[in-house]
This record gives C-alpha cells, sequence and structure tokens, in this order.
C-alpha cells in the first residue's frame, strides 16, 4: 500500500509539472479581474451577448489629458503620445473630432431627409402649432453676424431645418474645446490636450496590463525629454488594473515570503534539524503544484485571487507535514512508516472533510471561487500523499532527543480545557466569549457594494478626478441595452425610452442620455415629422421666402426614402452615435443608450422593467446585489457542509460523537464574525466565504484532538500549535492587505482560527478514545 | 547755409503744427461701450441685402449682446462659452462654440475691434492699422491653421472707434456692419442700459 501510494504520488506530481510547463510556455495566464470571480450574469441571454460585443469592440478607453502652458506644445506632445499608443498597439484612437470631410459628407447624407429629421423641441413646437418660433429662428440665425448659415444653405434650406438638427443632435457636452484639430482646455494658465483611444487588448491581462503601463511610462519620458515640463493625467482600466495586479503580487509576495520565514523559523526552533524543513517544503511545492496544475488544466487561467489564496495554502500544507515530523517526538517508535500510520487517521479524517467542505465551496456558481476551491482540494490532497507516502521514504531519521518543554507548553491549553482545577476558569472564559460573540452580533453590519472589492489607489483617483473637473468627461455607470429584431424596431423602442428618459430628465434622476434616434430617428417617426413639416411649416415658405429675398420654387423636394442606420458607416456616424451601435445579427439588433449624471438608479430600474427588450446595465449594482445573494448562499452551504461531514464523522464517531467533534469548529465559524463586527469590520460575501476555511481547519484540529489518545495528544497539541502559527501567518496577514476582498478573507481567518484552535481541545472525549486506527 | 538752416526749421514747425491723426479709442479697465449698428447681409443668388439695425452693448471680457429690433426685435447674447438668441424673452437657438469654434475667434475679433483693443488683431493680421483719409483701416485674414473659421478676411474701417466691419465669406456672401452712435461709460452703466432696452420688445 505504501509503495502504491508513493508510486501514485510520484505519478500525479509528474502530472502536475507537465501540465504547468504545458500551461506556461507563454507566461502566467494571470487574470486581474474580480470582475471575472463572479458567476456568469443572470441577465437574458441577448444583453450577456450584447455585452461581449460592446467589450469585444473595445469599449475599454484610455483617456489622457496633456497639459503644457503654452497649446501648440502640449498640442504636439498630445499627437506624439497618441501616435505612440498606436503604433506600440496600445490602442486605437478615437477621433473626438470629425474631419471637415466627415463633416461634409454627413450633410450630404442627411441633407435630402431634413424635413424628417426633426429634433425633439423642433417637434413639439410644430405639433403645438407654433411653427412661428421656427421662423423666426430661421430669421434671428440668417441675421445674426455670428451666422452658420451662408447663400447655398439657406438656398436650399430656407428655414434652417437641417442645422439646427445637427446642432441639437450633436451637441457637446465635455468642457473641451475643438481647437486645432484637436479637443482642449485651458485652465489655470495651462492648456490641456484631450488623447482618447479604445484599449486593443484586454485591460484585466497582466500581459497587456504590463505592455500598456510600459509603453506609456516610456512614452512619458520621450515627450518630457522632447517638450521638458509635460503634465500627464490618465484614467482608464488598464491602470487600475495593472495596480491591481502589483499590489496583488506584491501582497502575495510578501505574504508568501513572511510565511516562509515563519516557517523556517518553527521548523528550526521546534525541529532543530534541516530535513524536516526541506521536507515540510517538499510538501508546500507539491501541494501548490498540484493547486495550480488542477486549476490550469480546468480553467485555462489563473485568478488573482486564487493565487493570493494559493500563497495562503502553504500554510495548510504544511499542517500535515507537522503533525508528521511532531511524531518524531515519540521516542518509542524510530520506524518511519509508524509515524505515517500514528496521523493517517487524524490526517485522512482531516483532508476528507476539508476536500468535502471545498467540494461545498466548488458548488457556487462563482468561477473565482470555484477556482479557490478545487486549487486547495487538489493541492491539499497532493500534499496529503507526500506526507504519507513519500515522506516515509525519505525520513531515515532517528527520534527527536529533545522536545519535552514544547510538549508540556502544549498541552498547557489542553490542561485548561480539562483539568479540574481550571473548571471556574474554564467558565469565565466561555461566558466572556458569548458576552462578547452577543454583543458583536448585535453590531453585525453585511455590506455587499461591490465597489469596495478593488480599493482604488489614491493617485489613479486624484487623476481620474482631475479630468472629469478638466474634461466634464465622466465615468459611465448605468446604460440601457435596447433590442428589436430589427432596426427600426429599436429607433421605435428607444423613442418610447425617450419619453420616459424626459420625464426623468426634468426630474433631475439623471443628467441627459443620448440614443442613436436622436440621430436617425425612426421611419415612422421620420414620415411624422414630415407630415409635419409639410402641414404647419410649409404653407409659410413663400411668405418667409419673400421676407429673406429669395425667390422660386420651394426646394424642399420630398426624398423618395426616409434615412436609417444601415446607411451609415461606424466612419461617417459621429461617434458618440456609433459607439453605440452594439450588436447586430440576423433576427436580433441591440443598441446602447448611455446616461450621464445619474442620481436615481431605483428609477432607471423601473423603466427597464416595463419592457422586455430593454435591460439596465449597471455592472457595480447588478455585482452588488448578486455578491448579496451569493452571500446567503456561502451561509446555506457551509450549514450543508457542516450535514455532509456530520454525516460522514457520525459513521466512525456515532451522531453525537461528530456532533461534539464539530463543536470547536461550529463555534469559531459562529462567533468569529461577531468578534470582528465588534472591531468595526462589515460582514461581506467575503467573510462569508472565508468561514468556509474556518471550518475545514477547525475540524482538522478537532479531529487530530479527537484521534490522539494517550502520549499521541502532546504531540498532537503541538502539531495543532505550530499549524495555528502557520496558518496565522500565512491567512491573517491577509489582513494586512489593501485589498478589501482579500482584507476581509484575512481578518475573518485571524480571528476564526485563533479560536478554533483555542476550543479544539474539547474535541477529545478522555473517557472513549478512538484506540482503533482508520 | 543760414538761409537753409531758417527753412529747415520753419518746416519742422509747420510739419509739427499739422494735427497728428488721432489714434482710435481704446476701453480702460471698468468701461465698456454701446451703441447702434445696421447690418446688410448680401447673399449671392438673393434678390436684396437682408438689413437689420439695432444697439449693442459691448461688456469687455463678459458679453456682447446684440439687439435687433428691426424688421423684428430680438436679442443675442454672445458670452465667453458662445451665443444665445431670444425672441420675446424666449430663446431660440443656443450654439456653444466648443461646437462651432471657428465663432469664437469671430466674437473674439468684435469685442477687440468694439473696445479699440487693436493689438492682437494687427498681431494676427500681421499688419499695423493703416492710416487712410484721416481714419484707420485694417483688411484681417485670419492665419491661424486647423480651425475652419467662418470667414475668408474682415475689412475693418476705424475712426474714434470702429466704423464698419466688413465681413466676407468665402463663398462670396458678405456682411457689412455700419457702427453709430458710440458711448463710452462705466460697464455697470452699460450693464443697467442694456437691461432697460429689454423694454423696447413691442
Amino acid at each position: 500500500m505504501n509503495r502504491a501510494g508513493l508510486l501514485i504520488y510520484l505519478a500525479l506530481l509528474c502530472s502536475a509539472v507537465a501540465i504547468i510547463g504545458w500551461r506556461l510556455q507563454d507566461g502566467l495566464p494571470l487574470d486581474t479581474n474580480i470582475v471575472a470571480m463572479l458567476p456568469q450574469s443572470e441577465d437574458a441571454e441577448w444583453v450577456t451577448r450584447a455585452e461581449a460585443a460592446e467589450r469585444s469592440q473595445g469599449s475599454n478607453q484610455l483617456i489622457v489629458l496633456v497639459g503644457h502652458q503654452d497649446f501648440e506644445t502640449a498640442r504636439s506632445a498630445a499627437l506624439d503620445l497618441g501616435k505612440m499608443l498606436e503604433e506600440n498597439s496600445i490602442v486605437k484612437l478615437i477621433q473626438d473630432q470629425p474631419q471637415q470631410s466627415t463633416l461634409t459628407s454627413l450633410n450630404e447624407l442627411l441633407f435630402p431627409h431634413r424635413t424628417g429629421l426633426l429634433g425633439e423641441g423642433d417637434r413639439r413646437l410644430l405639433a403645438a402649432g407654433q411653427e412661428q418660433v421656427l421662423i423666426d429662428r430661421a430669421l434671428v440665425q440668417i441675421l445674426s453676424p455670428l451666422s452658420l448659415a451662408d447663400a447655398e444653405l439657406i438656398r436650399r434650406d430656407p428655414f434652417l431645418l437641417l442645422p439646427n438638427y445637427i446642432a441639437a443632435s450633436t451637441e457637446n457636452r465635455s468642457k473641451l474645446l475643438s481647437r486645432a484639430n484637436v479637443l482642449a482646455i485651458q485652465e489655470s494658465g495651462k492648456w490641456f490636450v484631450l488623447v482618447r483611444g479604445n484599449l486593443v487588448g484586454n485591460p484585466f491581462d497582466k500581459g497587456f496590463q504590463s505592455r500598456a503601463r510600459s509603453v506609456f511610462d516610456d512614452a512619458g519620458g520621450k515627450l518630457e525629454k522632447r517638450y521638458g515640463d509635460i503634465q500627464l493625467l490618465k484614467t482608464g482600466a488598464v491602470f487600475y488594473g495593472e495596480h491591481a495586479y502589483r499590489q496583488a503580487e506584491d501582497e502575495a509576495g510578501f505574504i508568501g515570503m513572511i510565511s516562509l520565514i515563519g516557517i523556517v523559523i518553527l521548523n528550526f526552533l521546534v525541529f532543530r534539524s534541516f530535513q524536516p524543513l526541506a521536507l515540510s517544503l517538499l510538501a508546500i511545492a507539491s501541494g501548490i503544484a498540484g493547486g495550480l496544475a488542477v486549476t490550469l488544466l480546468f480553467f485555462g487561467t489563473l485568478q488573482l485571487l486564487a493565487l493570493v489564496f494559493g500563497a495562503g495554502l502553504i500554510g495548510i500544507s504544511v499542517d500535515y507535514a507537522f503533525h508528521y515530523f511532531c511524531e518524531r517526538f515519540n521516542q518509542a517508535s524510530s520506524v518511519p512508516a509508524a509515524r505515517a500510520r500514528a496521523i493517517r487517521s487524524g490526517l485522512t479524517l482531516g483532508l476528507v472533510s476539508s476536500v468535502l467542505g471545498f467540494i461545498t465551496l466548488a458548488l457556487t456558481p462563482f468561477p473565482g471561487l470555484q477556482q479557490i476551491a478545487l486549487f486547495s482540494a487538489s493541492g491539499l490532497t497532493l500534499a496529503y500523499l507526500t506526507v504519507l507516502y513519500a515522506f516515509p521514504y525519505l525520513d531515515r531519521s532517528a527520534p527527536f532527543r529533545h522536545g519535552e518543554k514544547y510538549l508540556k507548553f502544549s498541552m498547557l491549553l489542553h490542561d485548561f480545557w480539562w483539568r479540574a482545577e481550571t473548571r471556574k476558569w474554564r467558565w469565565l472564559f466561555v461566558a466572556l466569549l458569548l458576552t462578547a460573540g452577543g454583543l458583536g452580533a448585535m453590531q453585525i453590519t453585511v455590506d455587499d457594494d461591490v465597489r469596495r472589492l478593488q480599493s482604488l489607489p489614491t493617485d489613479l483617483q486624484a487623476e481620474e478626478q482631475a479630468i472629469r473637473h478638466l474634461a466634464g468627461i465622466e465615468n459611465q455607470t448605468h446604460r440601457f441595452f435596447v433590442r428589436g429584431s430589427n432596426p427600426e424596431e429599436v429607433l421605435q423602442a428607444e423613442e418610447a425610452l425617450a419619453l420616459d428618459l424626459e420625464a426623468l430628465r426634468a426630474s433631475g434622476a439623471i443628467g441627459s442620455y443620448r440614443m442613436i434616434s436622436q440621430f436617425v430617428p425612426s421611419k415612422t417617426r421620420q414620415l411624422e415629422n414630415q407630415a409635419l413639416v409639410d402641414d404647419v411649416l410649409m404653407p409659410r415658405l413663400a411668405e418667409h421666402m419673400a421676407a429673406i429675398g429669395l425667390s422660386g420654387a420651394s426646394p424642399y423636394q420630398q426624398a423618395e426614402n426616409v434615412l436609417t442606420v444601415d446607411q451609415f458607416t461606424d466612419a461617417n456616424m459621429p461617434g458618440l452615435f456609433s459607439r453605440l451601435r452594439v450588436y447586430k445579427t440576423p433576427g436580433i439588433v441591440v443598441h446602447a443608450v448611455s446616461l450621464s449624471g445619474v442620481k436615481d438608479t431605483a428609477r432607471l430600474a423601473k423603466l427597464a422593467e416595463k419592457s422586455e427588450n430593454v435591460a439596465l446595465i449597471s455592472q457595480a449594482d447588478s455585482l452588488s446585489k448578486t455578491f448579496g445573494a451569493y452571500r446567503l448562499r456561502a451561509l446555506i452551504m457551509l450549514a450543508v457542509a457542516y450535514v455532509v461531514v456530520w454525516v460522514f464523522l457520525s459513521l466512525r464517531y456515532g451522531f453525537i460523537g461528530a456532533f461534539k467533534v464539530m463543536i470547536p469548529s461550529m463555534a469559531a465559524v459562529a462567533l468569529a464574525p461577531c468578534l470582528i463586527a465588534l472591531m468595526g469590520e462589515p460582514f461581506t460575501f467575503f467573510n462569508a466565504m472565508s468561514l468556509m476555511l474556518i471550518f475545514a481547519i477547525g475540524l482538522d484540529y478537532a479531529l487530530f484532538n479527537r484521534e490522539a489518545t494517550g502520549d499521541r495528544q502532546r504531540r498532537a497539541m503541538l502539531a495543532n500549535g505550530l499549524s495555528t502559527i502557520s496558518t496565522l501567518l500565512a491567512f491573517g496577514l491577509l489582513a494586512l492587505s489593501e485589498t478589501f476582498a482579500i482584507h476581509a478573507f484575512g481578518i475573518t481567518i485571524l480571528v476564526g482560527i485563533t479560536l478554533a484552535y483555542i476550543l479544539a481541545p474539547r474535541a477529545a472525549d478522555l473517557e472513549h478514545p478512538m484506540t482503533e486506527p482508520l | 547755409m543760414l538761409k537753409t538752416l531758417r527753412l529747415f526749421i520753419f518746416a519742422l514747425v509747420i510739419v509739427a503744427a499739422i494735427p497728428a491723426q488721432s489714434a482710435p479709442l481704446t476701453l480702460n479697465d471698468g468701461e465698456a461701450v454701446m451703441g447702434r449698428f445696421e447690418q446688410a447681409r448680401y447673399l449671392r443668388g438673393f434678390d436684396k441685402p437682408i438689413l437689420s439695425e439695432g444697439e449693442f452693448f459691448l461688456l469687455p471680457r463678459s458679453a456682447l449682446i446684440w439687439q435687433t429690433e428691426k424688421p423684428f426685435f430680438s436679442r443675442m447674447i454672445i458670452d465667453e462659452e458662445g451665443l444665445s438668441q431670444a425672441i420675446k424673452g424666449a430663446e431660440v437657438t443656443r450654439l456653444s462654440f466648443k461646437q462651432f469654434p471657428g465663432f469664437k475667434l469671430l466674437r473674439d475679433t468684435l469685442e477687440n475691434s468694439l473696445s479699440g483693443n487693436w493689438a492682437p488683431l494687427e498681431e494676427i493680421a500681421g499688419t499695423k492699422l493703416l492710416p487712410a483719409d484721416g481714419k484707420y483701416s485694417l483688411r484681417f485674414s485670419p492665419k491661424t491653421s486647423g480651425l475652419t473659421l467662418p470667414f475668408a478676411y474682415l475689412n475693418f474701417e476705424i475712426g474714434d472707434f470702429l466704423e464698419s466691419v466688413e465681413i466676407v465669406k468665402s463663398n462670396g456672401d458678405r456682411d457689412v456692419i455700419t457702427f453709430s452712435e458710440q458711448q463710452v461709460a462705466p460697464a455697470a452703466d452699460v450693464r443697467a442700459k442694456a437691461e432697460s432696452s429689454k423694454e423696447k420688445q413691442p
């Protein structure tokens, strides 16, 4: 059996190394997008497809303002920067400033349809019979010394319908001024010129992030050399993603390093030998190799948080090694296989319980958490095989001759729970714990806001804020998707939605909105407009022409067809509208409606509920809602995990006995959220998920206490103590993380594992010790 | 020799005695100007010019208020952001200079010329005011690159104040605006006058 176990271990280890080598040929496929950890959206399929189409069009932007006292310098630097970013395949620049040729072709395209193109205001005036306002407006505009209209335009469109339509539908709401073919703004004596592009790569892809950052920094250096004191203000998901990755990498490196140093010190302090350390590292390496290989095999990429918790896995896989080497304090046996046999029952029960817990965790539909579960379960299994089947072959050492003081010290906690003379102190401790838990329970606050998951660096936020202040470019937090079976249906649906949006705008619930139908009305709307113009405005044409000294026939000839969206390419449609064309396939057309200045999301959500062809897209809100739902689900899964493990452990201890074994773990899980609430920490989905780890590790401690009898009890307590210290080093340090989700995990585990260790000796049963190994 | 010297001195005295052509007036800080205008728009192919007249109020670095009284009453306010036109108190047009940046230059040109601030225009035009018949003139053909300008060139006629400006478009259309009855007054007074002028609305 031992030999077979070793062969299985070796085969699995070699396979893991081969898989890792194969998958890492092109570098570590690390995904830093925390959002990717979430379950597939519960939205309708068309919404999911539209979102994917939007992403593939490069909806993620990079925005830079290049600042200098001299406009020409700022402009040249901005053009150079744009060129460098484009040449290095970081962005595809957005033409915010339409070229004259584009405007001309746009005018030519729209001109024949001008009587069908009315802004909402003009349309309302004509419908109300107030055509005089439009006539007076045309006269005022023709008379103005700052007139838009020349003789040719006035002759062909005396009511100036088209220029007013274009002015109304393409109104520029940003603060930027068009100057010398760039968009710029002057603030406090400094000119800022805009560079804006769609990212060519995935902003959450580590490789792309590093390249984008490197190209940007390199370009910044070149501009400084070339132009001197240039100021660059930047924003975009790629910068936030890159920062998140670097932070996680730093934290994982730091935590992993502290963890390793802690393990090394613990090993030398307790075992005074190099061999336990070397074999512990083998268990750790095997565990990580197993976890990494299986995760990469099933998922293809590795989630940021799975990597961070991979570092944490070190703390658990080394627990098994501690239990093995603590057996070397047994002077009665010098056979390595006997050491493995002594811990096999506790180790196996602990592993199976943990894996059952992780399987339960994997049942949640969060891909990132499935990765953590898979990583942990497979990693621990390989660490388990290392300890039970490889260690006995590699360990040829005689029992330790030292360690009595550690063994005695580790029994202090056990004695506290079982000695008669500490009875009143036990009650006092339990009373204090319950009081603190009760007080904490009253202070638990739930927080599911997804925006807290990724801590935003203050310097990047300050730059984004400055860009918002200077350029008036606002981060779009909400938008609608509108669907139809053809463009006409979508345009009509947009026009229906616009009625409600106008009401929201008037009440201040939103600032403004943009939709394609504001530029290309539906066929129905265009025909209505034409009828209005024919019935209300045209009877006044002769009088109007005479007033401005224009003779001849009516210049308004009816166009044969109405204007359609399909007549536009992305090139000849103004940029702000072309970006709203999301998705088109036979039978389904989806447009986006952009919203700005959103103040009341509830009213927007109600609008979306009115029609199945309209969906409100707000990643942050819907994810927060999803987090709330799955926080509850995680707690339910935890309860399910306890029931499954109870049934499993009942096979060995009976129902009552199994329940007693589970009490320390359950108490730690119940008390941890209460105690951290006393520290002012909110309870989030991630706190809930960390309870799963407390459940598994807490059960391990309890099971070793339950399985250890006689003198072995001392060694089990020492191993548990060492495990707790290493786990706190690995996981507890996560509490220092600046990433909220990781911090939440860390702080919960810090408190929970400490409690699990302290309470674990109560799982022992001195009257009915386990004499038969598993 | 002495005779020659005397003649030279006499000539100098004569030259010095000729009154110098006075420079156009320039507004001081805190001053504003108001007056009347007549505009003729000559549109190519139209039967007749489109005529209008009214009052203007220039509040430097704040607004140019253009109140047309004939052929009908309307009021246009051009400020730093753009222009707004209203009929009977109701706004009918609002154009932002962000949308039509070329107009910003025309607005600045009007403000500088009406307030006698000729130096920036001379700099852009690349020439000084030219004296002629006791007045000055300036032809302004902006060289600024990259801007889509709404005019080909401007001709200014200047006395104490700007007397007329001819705005010539590249297609041959042209506007001739003649100014009269200019008065310089403290900005607050001009602002108050502009407010009270609204009452002329029939």
